[in-house]
């Protein structure tokens, strides 16, 4: 009696629903596994190529668009994912030797997808013998080379520092400072006027110890300009180089200094990134403190507004002002690609000089080397002679051994930020973090 | 009891209001949702004059969410139905099984609950890896139906056990196999408390976020919850895509559970009994 | 056994008898049901986990190759860390106020919504929407709400709460996180709630009605002693899942302002995927279960039925 009944059969179709379905879903994703099949044919590159990078990265997808255009054969499939879990995404794949054929790794070692650590495990395919390797600007090369191989390609690095409201700047009267009081003056002038200077996003972790490493790595610079290079050749150490402890500490000072002045909006820790923006968007702010990089969000809030960009003074003096600038990103190839032919030849195309000088175009990045020609971006028009004068310099975080003093840095400069943590105690726990703890 | 007296109405009036405090957040994603992202910007709180669709429309073609759709749909239906099926043929076995085997190993099972997911996340990425099921939603449903199996175990278990054995021995002794006692006399009785696992089991599946996101990104079956993160960008987030996309994500079930409502708490009842 | 007797054929007459046969049929069941089952939850489940927690014993960090046993070596470590022991702290702080709190709310909103209310069915519906919501998404969606000078501050503000920065001041950033949760779970505490409550047969309440008690009296004699069972669900589902909480607190807050509200999971997650460190990270998952299996027993030793036949 039962085998009549409405609930039997209904039970019946759903599992052959079900067993159709399961099949269906399973025959259709075989016909196309993920990083492609030896779809390298004689003679062409094609098949399947997973591309992963960081959303709201313009260029790239431009050039994903024209690289699909090139090389019509290849499927290009994107995975786009903010970095709150793209490590852990793409680790666990590359841990099995799955994973993307190309992908975004940060510089250097202080970042759990930075190029030295993903390639010294052994997770990325050399590239040293490609023919752009070669040309390579050498303080590019130290970000993305281990032990004599090359992990990643990057060209251009990205300024650092106060992006804001051309129009808006002007209307209240207030100029660009050049010395540190200044900066000071024009934060107070800016809150007579109801405006806060920087909305500065330190709910999203970097931000919040963005400017007190600037200003750091800006003094450090003044007290000995190779400072850096003498770091990341491993001359010195963290832990041991005064030059950085005591800028570090000065930059700490410097920061609070900001802090008491109100360049920044009361409740700054409860503001993220994009919560930033969107102050800049309301006029409520003059401006951000960004990676030029993320400028481009930014305009699509208000596409009628002018940006510039200035870097933060650290000292009295205007000859002091140094570019700082972010390593850009770099793009990598999995070692155990099952592409590795569209995926080395991708790689190749982002490395083709126009699509070099693009990049700096679109994310309004700068090559490492003044001697490469490109045409300057307005945005950027305040720091072009100190670019032309070579007054260049890395942000720091690409230099540090382990990742877990980027997060370090990141909880005691927000716990500074709320008035409960001291500079002594940032200092000695970053410190500390160096060596590993 | 049953008159509608001044005290209900105050008590209506009352829940009314508790409600809407609640559901304020809920009135927040409508009016993002409507509005485009400049206006929002300028004006969080403001109301939305005109609908506008853009957002959703936008959220759709550029999420792709018809194909996600899909996927959701397809990897939850198919998860659920294992799970009803093999959770109480299982539960049935701890639940009557004469020896302490049985309730050992539904202590076992239903200790799984407590495990936190990553500790086996990398371990079992490999396994998948190497029978070549990465980027293949069978992994998803596969890896669902482990995660979601401890709660149904518990819930089946428990119910089976407040049923009185005595019918199935009269069949028993009657010469059915257990197969056809389980079939005929206690699956029909289970119909109350699968309701129950159905609707707890279908909602963690379809809101499911790392797993798809691990095993399916990149390819063309991508779930819901995914496409909607992809509109949280590294440099800013789209706000009002993100609320579209959460609001369509979320209607389609939340319709089901006003459709179902009565009958599910019924079941959640039934199932608590005792 | 009278159905036994009435039931089988021209039995021989002796129980004892009629008890043998049916065990040397075994009415048991065979294990051969579970099988399916006990093959996912070792496939999935099991054999992962146990593959993990070795790891936990290394000083592997995730990508590279060889891991190295260490013992003990990370467990002592993590414990000497100040930022775990904060994180273990917010742990429980919130497993205890979100269990509270939002058992509490559901089960005054189940009493509200069992009622003869005209509106109950539209708002059962709208008070469980936020939990089939993913959780990942709830999380932003608070991270807006509760941006300074946003939506909830400048609600606060007709309040008399002047600058409201929830998430970003230390002190209050983990009751939002709280707040979130709570808001995500009443619902589903309600159902269970209201389904414990319609499962009390209405005659009871009635007499008590007509002897006299008032609503509150009927509700602390009645209502609330029969509702054990889903009181102690309740309490198990939100506390195991509170302790495994990661999700809204990453879209918010990301564990900060500085250590404010990292948990025992959000450390987990910086620690194997961020900080190159996954061996900790994985230990960090052995000590949430362990906490977590601690806490559960106890609750249902404390809560178990006494009066159990």
């Amino acid at each position: 009696m039962f085998r009549k009944s409405r609930t039997y059969r209904a039970l019946v179709g759903a599992a052959a629903c079900a067993a159709l379905a399961v099949s269906a879903i399973g025959c259709s994703s075989d016909a196309e596994p993920s990083g492609g099949d030896a779809g390298s044919s004689s003679g062409g590159i094609g098949g399947e190529l997973t591309i992963a990078f960081l959303s709201g990265d313009v260029f790239l997808q431009k050039m994903i668009d024209e690289f699909d255009a090139e090389y019509p054969d290849v499927t290009i499939r994107d995975v786009q994912a903010t970095s709150n879990t793209y490590q852990a995404q793409i680790r666990s794949q590359l841990d099995a030797g799955q994973g993307p054929d190309v992908m975004h790794i940060w510089t250097g070692s202080g970042n759990a997808m930075a190029a030295k650590i993903v390639g010294g495990a052994g997770k990325l395919a050399d590239l040293s013998d490609r023919d752009w390797a070669a040309k390579m600007d050498p303080a590019a090369n130290a970000l993305v080379a281990l032990d004599g191989k090359v992990y990643g390609h990057t060209a251009v690095q990205n300024p650092y520092g106060f992006v804001y409201n051309e129009a808006l700047m002007d209307e209240l009267g207030l100029a660009v400072p050049e010395t540190f009081s200044a900066l000071l003056d024009t934060c107070q002038e800016a809150r007579d006027k109801d405006k806060v200077l920087i909305a500065l996003g330190a709910q999203t972790g970097y931000l919040a110890y963005a400017i007190p490493t600037q200003l750091a790595n800006s003094i450090a610079w003044t007290k000995d300009p190779e400072y850096l290079n003498k770091l990341a050749a491993g001359d010195e150490t963290w832990t041991d180089s005064a030059v950085w402890k005591d800028s570090l500490t000065e930059g700490l000072e410097l920061y609070e200094q900001m802090i008491d002045a109100g360049c920044f909006p009361d409740n700054v820790t409860g503001y993220s990134d994009d919560a930033a923006k969107q102050m800049v968007a309301a006029e409520d702010a003059l401006g951000t403190y960004i990676i030029i990089n993320g400028l481009p969000t930014l305009q699509e809030l208000t596409p009628d507004t002018t940006f510039k960009f200035a870097t933060l003074p650290a000292t009295e003096s205007p000859d002091d002002l140094v570019l700082t600038s972010n390593p850009g990103s770099a793009m990598a190839v999995n070692a155990n690609s099952k592409n590795m032919d569209a995926a080395l030849a991708f790689i190749d195309f982002l490395a083709l000089p126009e699509h070099e000088a693009e990049l700096a175009e679109e994310n309004y990045g700068l090559p490492y080397t003044t001697s490469t020609p490109v045409e300057f971006p307005d945005v950027l028009s305040n720091v072009q002679g100190l670019y032309d004068e070579g007054k260049t310099l890395l942000f720091p975080t690409a230099h540090w051994p382990n990742p877990e003093v980027k997060q370090t840095i990141i909880a005691e400069c927000q716990n500074l930020l709320v008035g409960a943590q001291d500079i002594a105690g940032v200092v000695d726990a970053v410190q500390a973090s160096f060596a590993g703890e | 009891m049953n008159r509608y007296t001044w005290k209900t109405l105050v008590l209506e009036i009352v829940m009314i209001l508790a409600a809407a405090v609640f559901v304020f957040p809920l009135w927040m994603l409508i009016s993002v949702g409507f509005r485009p992202a400049a206006e929002v910007a300028k004006n969080p709180m403001g109301i939305p004059t005109s609908l506008n669709f853009d957002n959703f429309v936008g959220a759709w073609v550029e999420g792709e969410l018809g194909s996600a759709f899909l996927t959701s749909a397809l990897i939850t239906v198919v998860s659920v139905l294992v799970l009803v099926v093999i959770g109480a043929s299982g539960s049935y076995y701890f639940a009557r099984s004469r020896g302490v085997a049985g309730m050992r190993w539904y202590a076992i099972v239903a200790a799984g609950m407590m495990v936190p997911f990553q500790i086996g996340l990398l371990p079992l990425y490999r396994i998948m890896a190497n029978v070549g099921l990465t980027g293949n939603p069978i992994a998803v449903i596969l890896i669902s139906i482990g995660i979601h199996l401890p709660l149904t175990v518990i819930l089946y278990t428990g119910f089976i056990k407040k049923i009185p054995p005595e019918y199935e021995e009269a069949a028993r002794v009657d010469g059915a196999t257990p197969f056809q006692a389980f079939w005929r006399i206690v699956v029909p009785m289970l119909m109350p408390i699968t309701g129950t696992v159905i609707i707890l089991n279908g909602i963690g599946v379809w809101n499911e976020f790392f797993l798809p996101l691990l095993y399916l990104s990149g390819t063309d079956s991508v779930t819901i919850p995914v496409r909607v993160y992809g509109f949280v960008g590294e440099y800013g987030a789209d706000w009002g895509k993100i609320f579209a996309g959460l609001l369509m994500a979320s209607l389609p079930v939340l319709v089901l559970f006003f459709l179902f409502q009565r009958y599910m708490i019924k079941s959640f009842g039934s199932g608590l009994k005792g | 056994m009278d159905t036994l007797t009435l039931v089988a054929p021209t039995p021989p007459s002796s129980r004892w008898y009629r008890r043998a046969q049916a065990k040397k049929r075994g009415f048991g069941t065979p294990s051969w049901f579970a099988i399916p089952l006990l093959a996912f939850f070792g496939g999935i489940v099991a054999v992962p986990t146990l593959l993990g927690v070795y790891y936990a014993f290394t000083d592997w960090d995730g990508l590279s190759a060889v891991p190295q046993f260490i013992g003990f070596g990370n467990f002592i470590e993590l414990f000497q860390q100040p930022k775990t022991m904060t994180a273990l702290g917010n742990t429980v702080l919130i497993a205890v106020c979100v269990t509270v709190v939002q058992n509490g709310i559901g089960l005054a909103l189940a009493a509200g919504v069992n009622s003869r209310i005209k509106s109950r069915n539209v708002l059962r519906t709208l008070l469980f929407a936020p939990v089939v919501m993913t959780s990942i998404i709830v999380g932003y969606l608070w991270q807006f709400l509760f941006v300074p000078n946003g939506p909830i501050a400048q609600i606060a503000e007709v309040f008399g709460i002047e600058n409201l920065n929830m998430l970003g001041n230390p002190k209050t950033a983990i009751w939002g996180v709280i707040i979130v949760v709570v808001w995500q779970h009443a619902g589903y505490s309600m159902v269970i709630w209201l389904a414990g409550m319609q499962g009390i047969p209405e005659e009871i309440t009635e007499a008590a009605a007509l002897d006299g008690a008032g609503s509150w009296k009927r509700f602390v004699h009645i209502t609330w002693p029969l509702l054990r069972t889903p009181l102690v669900i309740n309490l198990t589902l939100s506390l195991i899942s509170s302790f495994k909480l990661f999700d809204q607190v990453m879209a918010t807050t990301q564990g900060g302002p500085g250590y404010a509200t990292q948990t025992l999971s959000t450390l987990l997650y910086f620690e194997a995927f961020q900080f190159n460190n996954f061996s900790s990270g994985i230990a960090l998952g052995v000590i949430v279960f362990v906490l977590t299996a601690v806490i559960s027993f106890s609750q249902m030793y404390l809560f178990r039925d006494r009066n159990a036949s």
